[in-house]
């Protein structure tokens, strides 16, 4: 659901700005009777990208404890397979919506409503990591997109192309622990950059390109507009500003996901505020290049660096995230409401105006968020399932 | 509750709190309530007090909860450095503990002894004044068992404290007798 929200949006308000011509005319498109090829392409393309994403999911952890169960493993593969075909539901009910607009017939919707199961059935089978691949993947990918390339002729041969990949396939494809890539030589300097930087992984690239966005984005509006002076520094101070917010969200949300709090490690002679520090550096020093890049737009953009240390160290502390219940009791007291517990508090003053003095404001916001972490607490973060190859978790 | 120097166990059913009550010393879980103090400095009162509050502790887990990014050596290089020790005491630790030849190895390669052996090295680093052993024995084979009772064994008053949280007993673990209620 969470894959298919942009998508479902994006309909739902095209649906409501574009009226109900616009969903007729993609339901044409998809189910009409001069639906070619391409629309075929399109619907198995968004079939295999749910499947692919529900899989690993789905899968994790089907072979341990689970795997002792008195099930076959051919049982056992096609019931994770079902299970990655429902993750699709949400689609597959989009689309059929879609087909009766097309064609509200009952002859045409039970063959669009066939044709969407087999598509979503070839599609999960071809996400779903099976021991014998490279047998059972070109059948099931073929099934997928001729399901809903024809009539009722392409249609029985779908079915028997996913019928003949299922036999293929045999049972799930047995996977050890993920890989672990650590250099062998590393002595023990910059531990907690070291580690920040293998958690985030390939993450990093995204969080950089997502914050190269914005300077782009700057950079073209500057360079292709003759603009006034006082435009151009705007344009470049708000590229840098964008940028750093960018860079530093990103990372912020990666890090909380795969570098949680390490409980073993608040045992060591290290404060609050060292901790939530070290991290508002690291994400610093991220966004610092970008805030320089900008000013290559323009000198003026370097006014970001005056409030890049507040950011980071906001971000730092946004990443020591407390249940909502505390979060929600915490805002109560800070308000001076009444908590559940007892008498609320004093209300606490927001961040002074001055950007010198907001710096140890928010170290001190952020180190008290830190301390109130409930670190034993199980978070659902999912980090194996955000791609995490080495969840702290995971055995 | 104050624990004095010498060996303190903790006994009890499973679920009654032995376990939390370790974290709670051990200054990883705050309290709703209350404060806790180690060796007079309060554990989250502010950052001056709750370094040296941390300076005289060592805790194993009883999830020896690493993290995968860092190799064995750079987890122990990071202690030595907190607790101001020279790197060399980490590998030392680590050699002690037979884990000298794995120290490149990410907690992730070990098994679940191996990382136990890998938290008591960390905690061997320095001079804790209060050490918090969560089951200590647990997924440990007899000899590192022996061991670890060989090295707790020469604790006695006035030397520092030891917190024992072991839940159940059996032939090899020779734990003290419990004390009297």
């Amino acid at each position: 659901m969470r894959l298919l929200l942009p998508l479902i949006t994006v309909a739902f308000g095209a649906g409501m700005l574009l009226g109900t011509d616009f969903l007729t005319s993609i339901a044409r498109v998809l189910f009409g009777e001069r639906a070619s090829g391409g629309s075929a392409v399109l619907t198995g393309a968004l079939f295999l990208g749910t499947a692919a994403e529900a899989a690993p999911r789905v899968c994790r952890g089907l072979g341990g404890w689970m795997r002792h169960l008195p099930v076959s493993g051919l049982a056992h593969r096609r019931a994770a397979g079902l299970a990655i075909a429902i993750a699709q539901a949400p689609l597959l009910l989009g689309f059929l919506v879609l087909a009766c607009y097309a064609s509200p017939a009952p002859a045409a919707l039970v063959a669009n409503a066939l044709k969407l199961a087999i598509t979503a059935c070839a599609a999960a089978l071809y996400a779903t990591p099976v021991e014998r691949r490279w047998r059972s993947l070109p059948l099931a990918l073929t099934a997928t997109v001729l399901a809903g390339a024809g009539g009722w002729g392409a249609l029985g041969a779908a079915a028997l192309l996913l019928v003949a990949a299922d036999l293929l396939a045999g049972p799930l494809v047995r996977s050890g622990p993920p890989a672990v890539h650590l250099s062998r030589r590393s002595r023990g300097s910059l531990v907690e950059l070291r580690i920040a930087w293998r958690a985030l992984g390939r993450g990093l690239f995204g969080a950089l390109a997502a914050g190269l966005l914005p300077v782009a984005a700057a950079f073209a509006f500057t360079h292709n507009n003759a603009l006034a002076p006082e435009h151009i520094r705007l344009a470049a101070r708000l590229g840098a500003t964008l940028s750093a917010v960018a860079v530093l969200a990103q990372m912020a949300e990666a890090l909380a996901v795969r570098r949680p709090a390490w409980p073993w490690s608040r045992s060591l002679p290290w404060s609050s505020a060292r901790r939530v520090g070290a991290d508002a550096l690291i994400l610093g020093a991220h966004a610092l290049p970008l805030v320089l890049l900008a000013a290559w737009i323009h000198p003026t953009a370097l006014v970001a660096l005056a409030i890049l240390p507040f950011l980071a160290v906001r971000a730092a502390g946004a990443m020591r995230r407390g249940s909502r219940a505390a979060d929600r009791r915490r805002r109560r007291d800070r308000d001076g409401g009444r908590s559940p517990r007892g008498p609320g508090r004093p209300a606490s003053p927001g961040p002074p105006c001055s950007p010198s003095r907001r710096v140890p404001w928010a170290v001190k916001a952020a180190a008290e968020r830190e301390r109130r972490q409930k670190v034993s607490r199980w978070l659902e973060l999912h980090h194996l399932a955000a791609g995490d190859p080495q969840s702290w978790s995971a055995s | 509750m104050g624990l004095g120097p010498g060996l303190t166990l903790l006994l009890g059913p499973n679920g009654c709190g032995k376990s939390t009550l370790l974290k709670l010393a051990a200054g990883i879980e705050r309290p709703d309530a209350g404060r806790i103090e180690i060796d007079g400095h309060d554990l989250w009162s502010d950052a001056r007090s709750e370094v040296a509050a941390r300076r005289g502790l060592a805790y194993v887990p009883e999830q020896p909860d690493l993290t995968p990014y860092a190799t064995l050596r750079e987890i122990l290089d990071l202690v030595c450095r907190l607790r101001g020790e020279p790197r060399e005491r980490g590998s030392e630790e680590l050699a002690r503990v037979g884990l000298g030849d794995l120290s490149h190895r990410s907690v992730r390669e070990l098994s679940m002894g191996q990382r136990r052996r890998a938290v008591l090295a960390a905690a061997l680093v320095g001079t804790p004044s209060q050490a918090l052993l969560d089951e200590p024995l647990e997924a440990m084979d007899r000899a590192a068992r022996e061991d670890l009772l060989a090295w707790t064994d020469r604790w006695s008053p006035p030397a520092p404290p030891w917190s024992w949280s072991p839940t159940k007993s059996s032939p090899s673990s020779r734990a003290p007798p419990a004390p009297s209620r």
